[in-house]
């Protein structure tokens, strides 16, 4: 480890956090400001829900319910789930390779802030003439150009995107930087824990995906402004060939992290070391390339794509990510499984985002795709992987990582309650947009033919019960922070070096470091000691 | 430590070059090869500067807050925001932008100083 010396004296208050170069202290403003998110993305969503409980216009007038769903969308991707990927590997990865700090915090600071003003001019659309923007998550081209997205909404959704993704991208350097070059000593890559692997790939997808879209957004911009860079019979088609490049890449940044944050919490509730590490690592990588090469399967239907490459590196994905289930399941096979909250949430993780993954494999298929397109099939499927997929294993992180962070634990029964509302929660309100889909109701729309209404009204049902599970966490968060029970250092007999220090760490993370010599060193020590 | 850090991300670009490749068996359109073959160059360029760069100091200090990041930020910000809404709003950004620019230099040299 490098020694390190404090510039000056630790500035107490709220301004010695907002301006922190602390990398613990600026992933927990991330989370904070990704909740502050998702709660707004929630109230949006549920927004969304009673409108569809009955066909025809109840709550919202057309044009608002197009800016709803514009806001849900982009929310989640941009201000929710991609920071919170981003903001966990800042707080955990210095910890895990045993280093004092983050490299270039000034940038991962930069970084936050560049996200959280992206996220305020989002939001702003809604204070703005004509409303915020409503061309969808991905700005749909030409339906976000000056003629028929008038309005600043559009204007401020652009730059909002841009900060944001920007924030991201100068936050994933200071990652990288980290992971290259502030291991311990002994910490050598190939004994990188399995949690900083998944973020070692994560970044390199957000560095070498996330400027194309920065400048798709710049061009967009000038487009409005001064039109000329879509408008030609390959605009459109270019436009989308940009975006998606960023497009796809991001829903596998919105899902490493947390395949790595369920591996850890599977490895330390079953008592024993990650199963097939080696194997696991190359896997990720390999999930991580492909996951580059498919980006225009996203324009199966508009039949200016070549379908048999994407399809093909679409279909393959299934084999990395039938070895990252393999490794998590041989971890369980054989370990002394504790049903733990974070356990829960893995198993329910681990579950859900297979039908999130196969119905993707469906979606692979060209003429699958061409009869499932633009309908609520793929809302069912995307929801599926991101939400009660990666959403579950990042709270499978928070049970397993609170301890470690507050220096309290979570109360189980309180989060048993909460993954019991937010399993049944999420089946019950995205299943049913599978069959929905199947049976032809359109994406994006604000009203349906009757015959589709109970489906409609169950999932309004199931979008309410997640909406309960959501109000149990942020009461045990409340309950727990309240009537604290210390957790001490390694409440959960964890092997990562995080483990090693105090809960919550010192601001420079450790005084001391174990032998380093596997990616579960405290296993090491434990083995050593018996 | 660097080690052999960075040979993980040659390995992966050596895989999006794979993907690059197996792109001209179907198809030669430029957006594929250009973005693609974009990312496995700038991944393998990312490698040489890690393979290159020197070890970090033996010490090294850390800043313990930077007010002028934020406000680097805010400035970048409110410019950015400034360009569709006018110069009333994007010249105070870029003034913001300079002063906080201005003042993460003056930190930059007060550690330096220090150290």
């Amino acid at each position: 480890m490098t020694s390190v010396a404090l510039e000056r004296a630790r500035p107490f208050g709220l301004v010695g956090w907002l301006a922190s170069t602390d990398h613990k202290r600026i992933g927990l403003l991330q989370m904070g400001g990704t909740l502050v998110f998702f709660l707004a993305s929630g109230i949006v969503a549920l927004l969304m829900r009673s409108e569809l409980s009955q066909p025809g216009m109840q709550i919202v007038s057309r044009q608002s319910y197009n800016e709803l769903f514009t806001i849900h969308g982009s929310g989640m991707v941009y201000l929710v789930v991609t920071p919170l990927a981003l903001a966990v590997g800042i707080y955990l990865v210095p910890l895990q390779i045993g280093a004092a700090g983050i490299a270039w915090p000034r940038f991962t600071l930069l970084g936050l802030w560049l996200f959280l003003a992206g996220g305020v001019a989002i939001y702003l659309g809604f204070a703005v003439d004509h409303g915020a923007a409503r061309s969808g998550w991905f700005a749909t081209y030409p339906l976000s150009n000056a003629a028929n997205s008038s309005g600043k909404g559009q204007d401020l959704w652009i730059c909002g995107v841009f900060l944001a993704v920007l924030g991201n991208t100068i936050q994933s350097g200071t990652l990288l930087a980290t992971i290259l070059r502030k291991r311990a000593p002994g910490m050598t890559m190939a004994r990188v824990p399995p949690f900083t692997w998944t973020m070692l790939v994560t970044v390199l997808l957000a560095i070498t995906s996330f400027p194309v879209l920065l400048g798709t957004m710049a061009a967009l911009e000038w487009s409005r402004l001064y039109g000329g860079v879509f408008d030609g019979q390959y605009g459109p088609v270019a436009y989308q060939l940009l975006f998606w490049f960023y497009g796809h890449p991001v829903v596998y940044v919105m899902f490493f992290p947390f395949v790595g944050m369920v591996a850890e919490a599977v490895s330390a509730f079953s008592g024993r070391r990650f199963f097939g590490y080696k194997g696991f690592t190359l896997s990720m990588l390999l999930f991580a390339a492909l996951s580059m090469s498919v980006w225009a399967h996203h324009m199966f239907a508009t039949g200016r794509v070549n379908n048999e490459y994407f399809s093909l590196t679409s279909t393959m994905l299934i084999v990395p990510a039938g070895l990252e289930y393999f490794a998590v399941i041989g971890t369980m096979i054989g370990g002394a499984i504790v049903f733990s909250t974070a356990m829960l949430f893995s198993i329910g993780f681990l579950l859900l985002f297979l039908i999130g993954g196969l119905t993707g494999i469906i979606v692979a298929s060209p003429p699958l795709d061409y009869h499932l397109t633009d309908s609520y099939f793929y809302v069912a499927h995307f929801h599926y992987a991101l939400f009660a997929g990666s959403l579950f294993g990042f709270f499978a992180g928070v049970f397993y990582w609170f301890p470690k962070v507050t220096g309290v634990l979570l109360r189980e029964s309180l989060g048993k309650l909460q993954f019991a509302l937010m399993f049944i929660g999420a089946n019950v309100t995205f299943f049913p947009m599978l069959i929905l889909g199947y049976e032809g109701m359109p994406r994006r729309v604000a009203t349906y033919p009757s015959k589709f209404t109970a489906l409609n009204v169950v999932e309004t049902v199931g979008g309410f019960v997640i909406a309960l599970g959501v109000a149990v966490f942020l009461l045990n968060i409340v309950l727990s922070l309240k009537r604290r029970i210390p957790a001490g250092d390694n409440p959960f007999d964890g092997p990562g070096l995080e483990w090693w220090t105090t809960s919550p760490p010192p601001r420079l993370n450790f005084t001391s470091l174990p032998p380093i010599r596997s990616y579960a060193p405290l296993y090491d020590l434990r083995k050593d000691r018996r | 430590m660097i080690g052999r850090g960075p040979v993980a991300l040659l390995v992966w670009a050596g895989m999006l070059a794979v993907f690059v490749a197996i792109q001209f068996v179907f198809s030669t359109n430029a957006y594929y090869w250009g973005l693609l073959g974009g990312a496995a160059a700038a991944t393998a360029a990312i490698a040489g500067y890690y393979l290159l760069r020197p070890p970090l100091r033996p010490v090294e200090y850390v800043p313990e807050v930077s007010y002028a990041t934020v406000v680097v930020a805010a400035g970048g910000a409110v410019a950015i925001i400034g360009i569709p809404l006018g110069a009333w709003l994007y010249l105070p950004g870029l003034g913001l932008l300079v002063v906080g620019l201005g003042g993460v230099v003056r930190e930059l040299r007060a550690e330096r100083s220090a150290g």
